[in-house]
């Protein structure tokens, strides 16, 4: 891995940090989002667990985000635990600026990704990211095989849920309905 | 569990016994298990540490015996939350244990020879036909050992695990079940929840080669409290803002041997894995074997790479390389300049070992350019550059692991933020400058007097004057 490479992940990391309040899972399915659809080059590895596509690598760059001071986190306590969200760090700039082109020329990725996936709650991050994981990685067939796939992962989400799950990336054109031949 | 089902036991130096079902003891009589006692688990480590020429055949036996221990602690402290969230009873968790010590014990079946050394000869994935998805395509991804493993269980060993009486009896495993907790994907049926204690933060596998690994070199920075880890080890269902899926977790009481665990990825990073000589070794060992790789295509052009993973007949060819066919083609001269070099031990030597601050952002590019600046001033005697994966992420895995209290179901943090040691893990982004034998006298010269010259003026700062307009022209 290379230091520009280090210094676009971790500029990526501000910019989206500068732009919405994300926690853990968002910033991991944001990534995600940004590599396995839009095509960013961010050489993330995602393997698919029960909780979705994931890479301790994206834990490591945020912790080295906030060592560097890049990124900020504060627990956030709900009835049943714990968890963190992020705000910019003091030298978010900084690295933003030793990213050189990256974020500019991802710019219009970047906004896409945001619009439509910062606010979703990390249930629904979860969801999504696996229809993505599984239409891509495991190439079904057809939607019904595709739902099928998906309920065996996800199984408190009903067939509905992943059905409207595919459907909103359809209209986002990350899917399509039919297979071409 | 099923331990009554053990039919035999083999004494591991690690471990102890290790039991074996008769379902277990088939696969490992199998010849492409058999093939990984031809495979060394550290390369040419041994050129180190002579101790550490062990196999993969006896790691993928002990990460089997470690899973089915996480895998037994996880159920008798949160049996519970598995119950209810995955709706298993307990045959049904009879059944995953036997489904998850598969798995374990077959992670490794498809690695090439020398273990990971030879990875960067395995050939590159051809770009899928999508049926739903019109994304983006990935960029071009090389096949890893676990497409080979995944490839060789659902073909190979096939016949041999579903049709095994005692799994169609009790377990009706399928091979697709197996490969989706050593892979990237997902299984058609089961959960993917134990794939955290096969190849996530907590996982088996890095434990037992920490082990293994730490023993067979003859050191001790491997070690950390096996016991008290597996003792700790629970699942835990975190709150919906953050995850809807349980997870895997260790208690408070488990916190310290945790952060050792850690610790000894580490140590071992440091004195073993990326060990200056290994470095140089897994070096020379890539390029005599793309020399090989193309004598024996008859393809003497640089871009041979090891059978593909995706066809019977290249699955055939590819598990008939292993470390001793290898050798014997060292052995006979076949593998050029570098083969020669391991063959007689007359590798690169290093010059420099170079460290990049991360204490601020400034600091990381500043010491990055610096480097940069101090390889370009050693050339043309530098003949090899090493830069592994930084240790932070290495490291980092089990860092983020979720703490829970005692109880086994209150969240208290993640380990990283309950643990300064963890925290001070530096992230570690290292270069390893090598020069040929004869050279490195006067390469080690000429990096002390670079370092000499730059300490002396960063102590003693240019005047403000010449600082601001530059250097007065030499005439």
């Amino acid at each position: 891995m290379s230091s520009e490479t280090i210094f676009q992940r971790l500029g990526l990391l501000a910019e989206l940090a500068g732009r919405a309040r994300l926690g853990r899972t968002a910033f991991m399915k944001l990534l995600f989002f940004l590599q396995e659809s839009k095509g960013v080059p961010l050489g993330y590895q995602f393997s698919l667990y029960s909780y979705g596509p994931f890479d301790s690598d994206v834990l490591a760059d945020i912790a080295t985000a906030e060592r560097l001071n890049v990124l900020k986190s504060s627990t956030v306590y709900y009835p049943s635990g714990m968890g963190y969200e992020y705000s910019p760090g003091s030298d978010l700039k900084s690295v933003k600026d030793l990213s050189g082109d990256f974020l500019e020329e991802h710019r219009a990725k970047i906004d896409w990704v945001l619009e439509h996936f910062s606010r979703k709650t990390a249930a629904e991050l979860e969801l999504l990211s696996t229809i993505l994981f599984v239409a891509k990685y495991q190439n079904p067939g057809t939607v019904e095989d595709l739902v099928a796939q998906v309920e065996v992962i996800k199984r408190h989400f009903s067939q509905e849920q992943i059905r409207r799950g595919f459907e909103e990336l359809v209209i986002l054109r990350i899917l399509k309905t039919q297979p071409v031949h | 569990m099923d331990h009554d089902r053990f039919v035999c036991e083999i004494r591991c130096p690690v471990h102890g016994f290790i039991g074996m079902t008769q379902l277990e003891l088939e696969v490992v009589n199998h010849s492409v298990f058999q093939r990984l006692r031809r495979i060394k688990q550290l390369a040419w480590t041994d050129y180190v540490y002579p101790g550490a020429s062990h196999s993969r055949f006896e790691h993928s036996l002990g990460v089997m015996h470690l899973v089915s221990r996480l895998y037994e602690a996880v159920v008798e402290t949160s049996g519970n939350t598995l119950k209810e969230w995955f709706g298993y009873e307990d045959p049904g968790l009879k059944r995953d244990w036997q489904l998850v010590r598969l798995a374990a014990l077959l992670h490794d079946v498809g690695h090439a020879p020398f273990s990971h050394a030879a990875e960067g000869l395995l050939p590159m994935k051809e770009p899928e036909d999508y049926s739903l998805f019109q994304g983006m395509a990935s960029p071009g991804e090389r096949y890893a050992h676990e497409d080979y493993s995944v490839a060789i269980i659902e073909t190979v060993l096939k016949d041999l695990i579903e049709t095994h009486p005692s799994n169609r009896r009790n377990y009706k495993i399928t091979t697709d079940e197996i490969t989706a907790l050593i892979s990237k994907r997902a299984p058609k049926r089961g959960s993917l929840f134990w794939k955290d204690i096969i190849s996530g933060q907590l996982d088996a596998d890095r434990m037992d080669y920490l082990l293994r690994d730490s023993l067979h070199a003859g050191v001790s920075y491997g070690r950390f409290d096996l016991d008290r880890i597996v003792s700790s080890v629970c699942a835990v269902r975190r709150p919906q803002e953050e995850s809807s899926e349980p997870k895997i977790a260790i208690k408070r009481g488990g916190m310290y041997a945790a952060e050792a665990l850690i610790m000894a990825r580490y140590w071992m990073h440091k004195q073993v894995y990326f060990h200056k000589t290994r470095l140089s070794c897994d070096h020379h060992l890539k390029q005599a074997l793309g020399h090989i790789l193309a004598d024996d295509a008859g393809d003497l052009s640089e871009n041979v790479y090891f059978p593909r993973p995706d066809s019977p007949e290249e699955l055939d060819k590819f598990l008939k390389w292993d470390d001793y066919r290898v050798m014997g083609l060292l052995a006979a001269g076949k593998g050029g300049e570098h083969g020669q070099r391991l063959m007689t031990r007359d590798h690169y030597r290093l010059v420099c070992e170079l460290a990049e601050s991360d204490d601020t952002v400034a600091d990381m590019d500043a010491s990055i350019k610096k480097n940069d600046a101090i390889v370009q001033e050693l050339q043309p005697m530098v003949k090899y550059v090493a830069k592994p994966k930084p240790l932070w992420y290495k490291t980092n895995r089990a860092s983020e692991l979720v703490l829970v209290d005692n109880d086994g179901k209150t969240e208290i943090g993640i380990l990283s933020g309950h643990s300064p040691i963890v925290k001070s893990i530096n992230v570690g982004y290292l270069r390893f400058v090598y020069a040929d034998k004869s050279d490195a006298p006067e390469a080690r010269a000429k990096f002390k007097a670079i370092v000499e010259r730059q300490s002396r003026a960063e102590a003693m700062p240019l005047p403000k004057s010449v600082a601001e307009k530059g250097p007065p022209d030499v005439v």
